[in-house]
């Protein structure tokens, strides 16, 4: 091979079967590598995922346990000491001689036994999605509300209906959420006010509640875990929804969820 | 004392060209003799792989022995093409399993046996003529299809170690073979009559290259033996 032309088509050609050979060794290479970088994080992404379906499995039953616990401790406490009241007031009843104690133990018995009637509706209410269904979910959250406000708490509440929304199952475990987060305000937050607000638009739904009550330590306190909290977390990745929880010893505690609709 | 006479073809001087190129029928025999041991229980794709490479060996065969001859081989080419391409036609759309493809592979061998044999015919009284076209098109087809293995390996990510899979040696066997013997497809019958020792270069390429291509075959079917 002499002459210059075929030197320079010599070159050419090589040149141009090592960059094609270059080429296809780096895609070969390439895919060799990138394919088990994707594969390692896809398997760990699963990972996580199993993880966390288990951990959501395992809240929902602590939660329906919880449930049960407290039925049988409202039924016990509430229902159960009141029926016992009953019984003793109408057993002695046969004993007394006098129209006007028999009376008066009669008329003790039956507020006793209309207060029961009352719990048990109470207590009915707080299992049954019934409420949503009569009340409609802003219905059933304003009855909620008014019985905080019936117990001396003042409320500012503005309600966006999202009943066009939410799905009835959205709107009962978002009920459930609020349910649980005000039994909280009233079992350990000590709150003169709530407030409550429901919005909903540009394909998202804003919920915050927040209270002036006496807020906790978020750090070291056991209130951010523990079973309510819990449960709450649960019902929020239940919606697909963002949880935000704010508090601070003396400054109240807030709750915000985001969820798109 | 007669003492028998070796036949001028044994007793020749060899280039190292021409040796190198006579040698690729060493890995051809080598993934024949995998391939062999691991036909039974293969699965289909790999079974189809065993085929071509027996046809390989087949025409290495045949090939090897008309050269010693010196009677010429080239009529194999058109042969050799059309089955090697038929082949890893049917072997890629059942390992990519897609309908298109399923549906596409008649009327692709079709067509590229079409080509190859109206090229064929028309080019009577050329005797040292190959015919590149169907080699090249072979080449992009191929090339496609191989690259399209490596698509599917990334959408399904199933695979955790693609050294171990048979398929990834296969398409990367080939893509590197005809990607790296893609130009010399395209200019094989221009440098044949341009020169003589640019020509022997670009042979001894495509022998390396061929060389490459039966090893990464043998390799398939050893990390297949457990499949």
């Amino acid at each position: 091979m002499g002459r210059p032309g075929e030197i320079e088509f010599a070159q050419l050609l090589f040149g141009g079967i090592g960059i094609m050979v270059m080429m296809a060794l780096a895609v070969v290479i390439f895919v060799l590598l990138y394919q088990r970088k994707l594969h390692f994080q896809q398997t760990r992404l699963h990972q996580m995922e199993m993880v966390h379906q288990k951990r959501i499995l395992e809240s929902i039953v602590a939660s329906q346990e919880n449930e049960r616990e407290r039925i049988a401790r409202d039924l016990h406490d509430e229902i159960g000491a009141s029926l016992s009241a009953v019984r003793l007031f109408v057993s002695q009843i046969q004993y007394e001689k006098s129209p006007e104690e028999m009376k008066g133990l009669a008329a003790r018995s039956g507020q006793i036994i209309g207060d029961v009637v009352k719990d048990v509706r109470q207590i009915a209410h707080n299992l049954s999605p019934v409420i949503i269904e009569n009340f409609g979910f802003a219905g059933a959250v304003k009855i909620l509300l008014n019985r905080m406000e019936d117990a001396g708490m003042d409320i500012h509440c503005t309600i966006d209906d999202p009943a066009d929304v939410l799905s009835s199952y959205q709107q009962l475990v978002l009920y459930r959420i609020i349910q649980e987060v005000i039994g909280n305000v009233v079992k350990h937050a000590d709150a003169s006010e709530i407030t409550f607000d429901l919005h909903h638009g540009d394909s998202q739904l804003r919920l915050l509640m927040s209270d002036n009550g006496k807020g906790f330590d978020m750090l070291s306190s056991s209130k951010s875990a523990g079973m309510g909290m819990s449960t709450i977390r649960t019902r929020t990745d239940l919606l697909g929804a963002k949880l935000e929880l704010s508090s601070a010893p003396g400054k109240g505690t807030r709750f915000k969820i985001e969820m798109p609709v | 004392m007669h003492i028998p006479k070796l036949h001028p073809a044994i007793t020749m001087h060899y280039s190292k060209e021409q040796l190198i190129v006579l040698f690729t029928y060493l890995p051809v025999l080598v993934a024949a003799g995998m391939a062999l041991a691991r036909y039974r229980k293969a699965d289909r794709p790999m079974k189809l792989l065993c085929w071509l490479i027996f046809f390989a060996l087949l025409i290495e065969s045949i090939s090897r022995v008309l050269w010693f001859f010196k009677i010429s081989n080239l009529f194999l080419w058109p042969i050799y093409i059309t089955v090697e391409f038929a082949l890893l036609a049917w072997t890629y759309s059942l390992v990519l399993d897609q309908k298109w493809l399923v549906a596409l592979r008649g009327w692709m061998l079709g067509v590229f046996t079409a080509i190859v044999l109206v090229r064929e015919l028309g080019q009577t009284g050329q005797s040292v003529w190959i015919d590149n076209a169907g080699r090249s098109i072979e080449s992009v087809v191929i090339i496609f299809l191989a690259l399209a293995y490596f698509y599917k390996v990334f959408q399904e990510l199933k695979v955790q170690n693609l050294l171990l899979e048979p398929f990834f040696w296969v398409s990367a066997g080939l893509l590197l073979f005809f990607s790296g013997n893609f130009l010399i497809f395209i200019f094989m019958n221009f440098i044949l009559l341009y020169s003589k020792n640019l020509n022997d270069q670009i042979w001894v390429i495509h022998a390396l290259m061929n060389y490459m291509l039966y090893i990464t075959y043998a390799i398939a079917l050893w990390v297949g033996r457990e499949k």
